[in-house]
C-alpha cells in the first residue's frame, strides 16, 4: 500500500487556465502610419498580439498559500496562462481568499473568499473563470 | 554433448564489463541449471519467458476486451462483474501478473546481457531497440490500470498527467481533464481501450525487431518451462487474484492506493521528488542504457581462429554463435583438401565464384552443427588444414572461432556479414 495522503489531511487544488487582458491597450494608426501601409493592410485600430502574466495570490486562514506569476502560453505569449498547483494541507474548517490580477497594470481585478469544511481526503478545486465571475471553489 | 551442459559464452564481440559479476550470475544460472536443466532454466531464456507472457497477455486480453464495456460509466462495472466470476478473475489477474512477470523477466534480461558483455558489436541494435521497447512496455502496462476505472486509475491518470504536464509539450495543463468526474466521458474510455491495443501491438511489433539481428532468437521456451510458468500464473492468479479499488471519487483523493510496484513505481517515485525530476531521471536512464554499447566499448576478444588439431567436432562454436557469421559457410566439408580455403573468410565476389559444389556445401554449412561436426571430424582426420598460414590472410578481427576439446569453450563473434545470401 502506498500511502497518497495522511490521514489527516485535505488537499487543495489551484488549477486554471485564463487568458489575461492585452500587454498593452489597443491604439489608433496615425494617418502616416496608414499610407506607409499596403491598402489591403490600413486597419486603423491595431492592439498588441500579447496578453499580460497573470497574477494570482491564495490566503488560507490569513496565511498565503500560493504567490503565483504565470506567464502567457506562446512563442507570442498570446496565448492563456495556465497554472496548476497542489497542496495537502490539515482537514478540518478553513477559509480561502482569493484574488487575480490580468491586466498589464498588476492590480488585483477578480477577488473571492470561501470558507469550506474539508473532511480527510477530500480536494478543494480553486478554479477561476472570468465568464462566471472569476474564482470557483469546487468541493 | 547436451545442451544442458553447454555454459554460456560471455559475450559476442566484447567481454563482460565485470567479469566478477558475470561470474557470479553464471553460478547462480548453473545453480538453477542443476534444478531444472538449462532447457528449462528460466535465467537462461527470460527473452522467450518476455514472449511468452506476451502471448499470455495477448490471450487473457482477447477475452477481457470481449467483455469490457469501454465507458466512463461502464468499465469499473464490467470489470467488477468479471471479477465476480471464476473464469473473469482468472483471466483478469493472469493478464495482470503476466504484465508484472513481462517487467520482471524484462529486467532480468537487461541485466544479463549487460553483465555477459553483450551489448557491443552486431548487438547495439537489439541493445537500442530493447532499450526503447521499455518505454512502449510501461505505456502498456500503466495504460491498462486506467481502464479498470477505479480510485488507483484515478490517481494514475492524474499522476501521469501531472508528470506530462511538467513538459513545455501543451500549453495547458492536461491534469485540469481529470480533476472532476464529469470530464471523464466515453469518448475518453474508447481512446484508452484503443491506446491499450495500439501500443502493445507497436511493442509486437518492437519486439519482432528486437531480434532481427539475432539469428537464432530465443523466442519460444522449452515446453517444460513453458508450462511451468503457465501453471505458476494460474496457481497465483486463483491465490491472490487481482482485485480492483472502489470506484472513483474526483472529489477525494485514495487515502493509500494498492501500487504494483512494477509497472507503477514511478508514481511513489514522482511524488518522492518532482515531475522534473523523474523526467531527468527517466531521459538519463534511457539515454544512458542507450549509450552504453558504445559506453562500455568494444573490448573484443583477441582474433580466435580454428584450430583443427584440436577440434573434436563437438560444434559447440557454432550452437554458441548468435549471429551465424557468414564464414561458417566457407568451412568445407569432406570435398575440401590442403590448402583449401578452409575457415578462411574470402570476399564475397571470390566465395560466389565458388565451384557449385562448393556453394551447396556452404550453404547446407550454414545452420546444421552436424555438418560443422562432421567437417572438423574431417578436419581431424587427414589434416587437411594443418596450414594456419592458409587461415590467416583476411580474417576480419575478432571474427572466428576455435573450437577445443581441452576446455570445451568457444567463442563467436561478428555480425551476418553480406554473403548470407548464397
Amino acid at each position: 500500500m502506498f500511502q497518497v495522503l495522511p490521514s489527516d489531511r485535505a488537499l487543495v487544488r489551484l488549477s486554471f487556465s485564463h487568458g489575461a487582458q492585452p500587454i498593452a491597450p489597443c491604439r489608433e494608426r496615425s494617418e502616416e502610419e496608414l499610407a506607409k501601409l499596403p491598402p489591403n493592410m490600413r486597419v486603423k485600430t491595431v492592439c498588441p498580439r500579447e496578453r499580460s502574466p497573470v497574477k494570482v495570490e491564495i490566503e488560507m486562514d490569513g496565511v498565503p498559500l500560493y504567490a503565483i506569476t504565470a506567464a502567457p502560453a506562446g512563442l507570442k505569449r498570446d496565448g492563456a496562462a495556465t497554472v496548476y498547483r497542489r497542496t495537502p494541507i490539515p482537514a478540518g474548517r478553513h477559509t480561502f481568499r482569493a484574488r487575480l490580477a490580468d491586466g498589464p497594470d498588476g492590480a488585483f481585478t477578480y477577488a473571492a473568499e470561501q470558507t469550506v469544511d474539508l473532511a480527510p481526503g477530500k480536494v478543494l478545486v480553486i478554479d477561476f473563470n472570468a465568464g462566471k465571475g472569476g474564482f470557483v471553489f469546487v468541493l | 554433448m547436451s545442451a544442458d551442459t553447454l555454459r554460456t559464452t560471455p559475450g559476442a564481440g566484447s567481454r563482460p564489463p565485470w567479469p566478477a559479476l558475470w561470474r557470479a550470475w553464471e553460478g547462480l544460472e548453473g545453480a538453477l541449471d542443476a534444478a531444472f536443466g538449462a532447457r528449462a532454466n528460466p535465467l537462461r531464456h527470460l527473452g522467450a519467458l518476455g514472449f511468452l507472457f506476451f502471448w499470455v497477455m495477448l490471450a487473457s486480453g482477447l477475452y477481457l476486451y470481449v467483455v469490457f464495456e469501454g465507458t466512463a460509466a461502464g468499465a469499473y462495472r464490467s470489470i467488477d462483474a468479471l471479477s465476480a466470476t471464476a473464469i473473469g478473475s482468472a483471466a483478469r489477474s493472469l493478464h495482470r501478473y503476466a504484465a508484472d512477470s513481462f517487467v520482471a523477466v524484462t529486467a532480468l534480461h537487461l541485466a544479463r546481457e549487460l553483465l555477459a558483455g553483450r551489448l557491443t558489436g552486431p548487438r547495439w541494435f537489439a541493445w537500442v531497440t530493447g532499450v526503447v521497447l521499455i518505454w512502449f512496455l510501461y505505456a502498456s502496462g500503466i495504460g491498462g490500470y486506467w481502464l479498470v476505472g477505479d480510485q488507483l486509475a484515478q490517481w494514475s491518470l492524474i499522476a501521469t498527467a501531472e508528470w506530462f504536464d511538467a513538459l513545455p509539450l501543451f500549453g495547458l495543463a492536461t491534469v485540469r481533464n481529470f480533476l472532476s468526474g464529469g470530464q471523464m466521458t466515453d469518448r475518453f474510455y474508447a481512446l484508452l481501450a484503443f491506446l491499450h491495443v495500439a501500443i502493445p501491438l507497436t511493442l509486437l511489433f518492437g519486439m519482432w525487431l528486437h531480434i532481427q539481428r539475432v539469428t537464432r532468437a530465443d523466442v519460444a521456451p522449452a515446453r517444460a518451462l513453458a508450462l511451468g510458468t503457465l501453471a505458476m500464473l494460474l496457481v497465483l492468479a486463483v491465490a491472490r487474484p487481482a482485485t480492483s479499488m472502489p470506484p472513483p471519487d474526483y472529489g477525494a483523493v485514495p487515502g493509500a492506493v494498492t501500487v504494483d510496484w512494477y509497472l507503477l513505481f514511478i508514481h511513489p517515485l514522482m511524488e518522492a521528488t518532482t515531475p522534473v525530476a523523474l523526467w531527468i531521471m527517466a531521459a538519463a536512464g534511457t539515454l544512458g542504457l542507450a549509450a552504453l554499447p558504445w559506453l562500455v566499448g568494444a573490448r573484443r576478444e583477441p582474433v580466435a581462429r580454428v584450430d583443427p588439431l584440436n577440434c573434436n567436432g563437438c560444434g559447440r562454436c557454432f550452437a554458441d554463435c548468435p549471429s551465424a557469421p557468414w564464414w561458417w559457410s566457407r568451412v568445407p566439408t569432406g570435398g575440401a583438401g590442403p590448402g583449401s580455403r578452409a575457415c578462411c573468410p574470402s570476399s564475397a565476389p571470390a566465395a560466389a565464384s565458388a565451384p557449385a559444389r562448393v556453394r551447396r556445401r556452404r550453404r547446407s554449412a550454414r545452420s546444421p552443427s552436424s555438418s560443422l561436426a562432421s567437417t572438423c571430424r574431417s578436419f581431424r582426420s587427414r589434416r587437411c588444414a594443418a596450414r594456419p598460414s592458409a587461415c590467416s590472410p583476411g580474417l576480419p578481427a575478432g571474427r572466428a572461432c576455435w573450437c577445443s576439446a581441452a576446455t570445451a569453450r568457444s567463442t563467436c563473434t561478428g555480425s551476418p556479414g553480406p554473403t548470407r545470401a548464397w
